[in-house]
């Protein structure tokens, strides 16, 4: 296992430039997630480590080892694919197999790690099929086994999990982290998820257009999103965009004042998450703010209730389904308070 | 549970229906003049009249004893196998390229390639005269260079034969070849790539055994085409190299020996199938446990 560093990374195709002044260190055995709306340019920079593109300038380290021109095959990246590219006129067995005779280890050690391979990822049972007997969470489970026989410096996942049904996705996902940690290897994960990134990695970089936005651990990101991008694109948010005025409160456009901590002269936006407000029959907190409710969705675990303030503004609530009294009140066209504290409030200055 | 059955039967008797008058077509038009040959190839030769009726195999006899029909024969296979294989080696390539790119002219390309088949074989074989012939562009762009003084025989030769036959075959083989590799995924490729394998043992190990079938159905198609290739050996190859297909028109339309020609048609066909099918059995035995289908 080893540690990746990245050194500005830029990948241009034509005038479209995918990967824009990409930086970042990677610790040994760490696992990153590289999350992001479609054509952020995650899976363009995730194939620049692998050495399937090559960067149009900035430079990849894997180890001490500068390997931004090193063609892909030495480079020792395990890689999982997102439709699992397993060989399809191989075995499980050979699947594994291959990467061991391609790096020339001899036969008795070969099956060992062939066996154990097998073993990790539960597939042992399945040795002599054929990849199209199998179905897509044992395909993939092949391919992460096939990915760390060779015993790769990093391992590397596109999407591994987008091609499978919801529940497998989390069994997957949960094994790949287990593993992971298990082996201690150094993995960055690409995914357009961001439950699964949130739930597995220890830091995530969250990137936009093909610039990073953010990086930081699930909980940096998720409570303190630096900009617009980040707070909205992680779970859900309400935003109030407004200035402060000369006596020092930050004032909505629709009229509402609200109080937030930390509070400076810069604050535009002022946000908070749908879980932190809390509808009540009185006011209480720092913030209340006079609700009717528009809306309310049942989704079992919570109940998402749309509230409409000031005659057009909306806010959205998140009630947590721990008893009957709670939900029960809220019904369609009555009023409540949704309060908030300050100290919930994500303040932006753009 | 009837019903649903019965309309599958009324459907299935409804599809036979249809297929009818085109089935008739097919075994009329193909079937019966190959039974008819087959049957006269069991007949006498009689020089006053067509044939005679008979039931003989000696036109299969002579046909194998006679030097002169089986160098025709050997040369046929000859020239087929060489076409066959350098179609493969020079359409590979271009298949391959062409399943890959992303490029928009991709289509243009494609029909580029398809262009010369709309022209027909016989035009063909007259603009490889024009290139080929003694005073054609290849001599004269060598006389005006000073390589030569004489022009270089390259008409008539079974070198003609062999360059305006692959001509005619390397569409076909591109285009069998290229929707095989169009279904292969290549992030296999690069799987291989990432697992220690450079390029060209990814090619080798990976894409060439997953491309086997692809293979094989090309190769057998290009190597019947040659087999039977008329217009191009009789307008490339003069009288310097005789090949079955010209040699069963001969029989028939100039020596009026229809038995003979009858035979030589069954020779050239059972022989065109043999081979076909052994080398597509070969291919699939060597890639058997490797390949997809």
């Amino acid at each position: 296992m080893a540690n990746v560093s990245l050194q500005n990374l830029k990948k241009q195709f034509g005038t479209a430039v995918a990967v824009s002044d990409f930086s970042l260190q990677i610790e040994d055995g760490e696992l990153v997630a590289f999350l992001g709306p479609s054509g952020c340019g995650k899976t363009t920079t995730l194939r620049m480590i692998a050495g399937f593109v090559a960067p149009t300038s900035g430079r990849i380290f894997i180890g001490d080892v500068d390997v931004t021109h090193m063609p892909a095959h030495k480079r020792n990246t395990g890689m999982v694919f997102q439709r699992y590219a397993l060989f399809p006129h191989m075995t499980v067995s050979e699947n594994i197999a291959f990467g061991l005779e391609m790096h020339k280890v001899p036969a008795v050690e070969r099956d060992k790690r062939i066996k154990a391979a097998q073993d990790m990822v539960r597939m042992t049972n399945f040795k002599d099929r054929y990849p199209r007997q199998l179905s897509g969470g044992q395909q993939q489970r092949v391919a992460i086994a096939r990915a760390l026989a060779i015993q790769p410096k990093v391992f590397l996942l596109d999407e591994p999990l987008s091609n499978l049904d919801a529940k497998l996705r989390q069994e997957v996902r949960d094994e790949v982290r287990a593993l992971q940690q298990n082996l201690g290897l150094t993995t960055i994960f690409v995914t357009h998820d961001q439950e699964e990134a949130l739930a597995i990695s220890d830091r995530m970089v969250i990137m936009h257009d093909g610039i990073v936005q953010q990086v930081g651990t699930p909980n940096d990101l998720y409570e303190r999103p630096r900009n617009l991008f980040v707070a909205d694109f992680l779970g859900k948010m309400n935003f109030f965009t407004g200035s402060v005025n000369p006596q020092g409160a930050f004032v909505s456009e629709s009229g509402v004042l609200i109080k937030t901590s930390p509070l400076t002269e810069a604050v535009k936006t002022v946000g908070v998450r749908p879980e932190r407000v809390y509808l009540a029959n009185e006011p209480m907190f720092d913030n209340s703010i006079r609700v009717d409710i528009k809306a309310v969705a049942y989704l079992g675990s919570h109940i998402d209730v749309t509230a409409q303030y000031t005659n057009r503004s909306l806010l959205r609530c998140q009630v947590a389904n721990s008893s009957a009294i709670v939900t029960d009140g809220l019904r369609v066209g009555s009023s409540a308070w949704a309060n908030f504290k300050a100290d919930d409030c994500v303040v932006l200055d753009t | 549970m009837s019903k649903p059955t019965d309309s599958l039967v009324l459907k299935a008797k409804l599809g036979m229906g249809l297929a009818f008058p085109a089935s008739v077509v097919v075994l009329l038009i193909i079937f019966v003049p190959m039974l008819m040959m087959a049957r006269y190839s069991l007949n006498q030769f009689s020089p006053g009249q067509l044939m005679k009726a008979a039931f003989t195999v000696s036109n299969y006899v002579e046909f194998f004893n006679d030097p002169y029909y089986r160098k025709v024969f050997l040369s046929t296979v000859q020239i087929a196998a060489i076409c066959t294989v350098l179609a493969l080696l020079g359409g590979f390539p271009v298949a391959y390229f062409l399943a890959k790119t992303q490029s928009r002219y991709k289509s243009l390309l494609i029909i580029l390639l398809v262009f010369p088949l709309m022209v027909g074989n016989v035009v063909r074989s007259a603009g490889w005269m024009v290139i080929l012939g003694n005073a054609g562009a290849i001599n004269s762009l060598l006389k005006w260079l000073g390589v030569i003084d004489q022009p270089i025989k390259l008409l008539y030769t079974p070198l003609a034969v062999v360059i305006g036959t692959t001509a005619v075959v390397l569409p076909y083989m591109i285009l069998t070849l290229q929707s095989v590799l169009e279904g292969i995924d290549f992030s296999v490729e690069e799987a291989a790539q990432n697992l220690g394998a450079n390029m060209f043992t990814a090619f080798r190990r990976i894409v060439l055994p997953i491309a086997a079938p692809g293979v094989a159905a090309g190769t057998m198609l290009v190597f019947i085409l040659c087999m039977n290739a008329y217009a191009t050996p009789v307008l490339l190859g003069g009288s310097g190299i005789t090949m079955m297909a010209p040699s069963i028109y001969a029989q028939i339309a100039r020596a009026s020996n229809w038995p003979m020609g009858s035979t030589m048609a069954m020779i050239l066909l059972s022989a065109s199938l043999l081979m076909a099918l052994t080398s597509n059995w070969l291919i699939h035995r060597r890639y058997q446990k490797t390949m997809i289908s």
